[in-house]
């Protein structure tokens, strides 16, 4: 009898503070990581469609679930832009990644922003990595400055177009100087040692958009016929 | 032994990774950069103090064959909060780290420290060897990280080290973390036996 009931005292007695201390501590950050998550899904947004006004959140339902998508607009050069940014998941290394892509009438990305990715540190994690321009005897010697905010793997998908095929190639990490071949071959250079995420990032972006061009009529602002449907993904060719 | 003896031994009498040889995983894991070796040190070393305070305070009251769960009970408690804080405070580090925050609970060095020291000796003690096993696994882990982050990267703490030059991935990746653990453990073993 003694056998069973003074380690199971013991063990409901210590579960029970366990629970106490960690209900404790739950209650105290969840409201803050609540409100980062919500600020995260904005700030990816920003990031998504820089310096659009985001009109409205739609959603539509296909075989494979329901999709959400946000519309937005922005004036460039005196006519309206109209611009779309939706979330891909998929699987990479060792997990799901969730991004929030965006791009215009004309399908070219405007934005990419990683919002969730579980991929192994130092390889596919870096996918979030912000590269600072600074050396590390400008950071001992105190000259180092305000670095971007953008990871540069986000960068590289900026004004990639989604009518055609990304291609992902193995030339090291992105650089400023690498825009100049990439972007017009329609390429990514893969992040050393993580193929698999990029390959998954790139995958995920092609399927989403796949299923939002099948459901969803985006046209060019100046050329849709007053009243008249048409299917969106002949009409834009 | 002295309590000074009990702080100091973590460092390199018993260090955790290169002498016992337990907390490896972790270890090859995190020392891709410095800033995330440290940030695992942080974190690893808050729950084994709080962990060597705790089953140093219940080891009265343990039953021994239910040691084991009640050690991982209040393991994973300490995990768990860690996990929380760093989610709500430094959302970076907690996505750098990512899957290797909650799998501290496994950490070898925690565990085996409960079990070998905590659950036999004084509070006061407990916190000693807690905080110098976390120091000695963190100079281990800071002189991988250091080591495979200028080779392999190029960088020390995110900053690039020597413009244009490129570095050697694979140190980056898990052979990287072998070839060095293994040279490290080499050449301690040969300070060893010299002294012998």
């Amino acid at each position: 009898m003694k056998y069973f009931v003074k380690p199971t005292l013991v063990l409901a007695l210590l579960a029970g503070f366990a629970g106490f201390l960690l209900a404790f501590v739950n209650s105290s950050t969840k409201n803050v990581i609540a409100g980062m998550e919500k600020e995260k899904s904005k700030l990816a947004l920003a990031v998504a469609l820089p310096g659009f006004t985001i009109l409205e959140e739609k959603s539509f339902k296909d075989d494979k679930g329901e999709f959400f998508y946000h519309t937005a607009e922005i004036n460039e050069n005196g006519k309206t832009v109209k611009g779309y940014a939706f979330t891909a998941e998929g699987s990479g290394y060792s997990g799901t990644l969730r991004t929030m892509v965006g791009f215009d009438e004309n399908f070219v990305i405007r934005g990419i922003s990683i919002m969730k990715q579980s991929e192994t540190p130092g390889l596919g994690a870096r996918c979030q990595e912000i590269a600072s321009k600074y050396t590390f005897a400008d950071f001992v010697t105190g000259n180092a400055g305000e670095d971007e905010i953008k990871p540069w793997f986000e960068k590289q998908f900026e004004s990639l177009s989604l009518s055609k095929e990304i291609k992902v190639v193995n030339k090291g990490d992105w650089n400023e100087s690498m825009k100049d071949s990439l972007i017009p071959a329609n390429e990514v250079s893969a992040i050393s040692g993580a193929t698999v995420t990029t390959n998954a990032v790139r995958r995920s972006i092609e399927e989403s958009f796949a299923r939002m061009k099948a459901n969803v009529e985006m046209l060019p602002s100046e050329t849709i016929p007053a009243g008249e449907e048409t299917n969106s993904a002949e009409a834009v060719q | 032994m002295s309590m000074i003896a009990e702080f100091t031994k973590g460092i390199w009498k018993r260090n955790p990774i290169l002498i016992i040889g337990i907390g490896i995983c972790p270890t090859l894991a995190v020392s891709t950069s410095l800033s995330n070796a440290l940030w695992m040190t942080l974190a690893a070393t808050f729950v084994l103090v709080c962990s060597n305070i705790l089953v140093s305070m219940v080891k009265g009251i343990t039953p021994a064959h239910i040691r084991i769960p009640i050690f991982i009970t209040i393991i994973a408690t300490f995990v768990i909060i860690v996990e929380l804080t760093l989610k709500a405070y430094q959302p970076s580090v907690y996505s750098a780290l990512g899957i290797f925050i909650p799998l501290i609970v496994v950490n070898c060095i925690i565990l085996g420290r409960a079990e070998e020291f905590a659950s036999k000796n004084g509070i006061f003690a407990s916190i000693l060897d807690g905080l110098g096993m976390g120091l000695g696994f963190g100079l281990t882990l800071s002189l991988l990280a250091i080591i495979r982050e200028t080779i392999g990267a190029n960088k020390l703490l995110g900053y690039t080290l020597i413009k244009g030059y490129e570095p050697v991935g694979a140190m980056v990746a898990a052979p990287g973390a072998f070839f060095t653990l293994g040279l490290i453990l080499w050449g301690i073993n040969r300070i060893k036996a010299k002294g012998n």
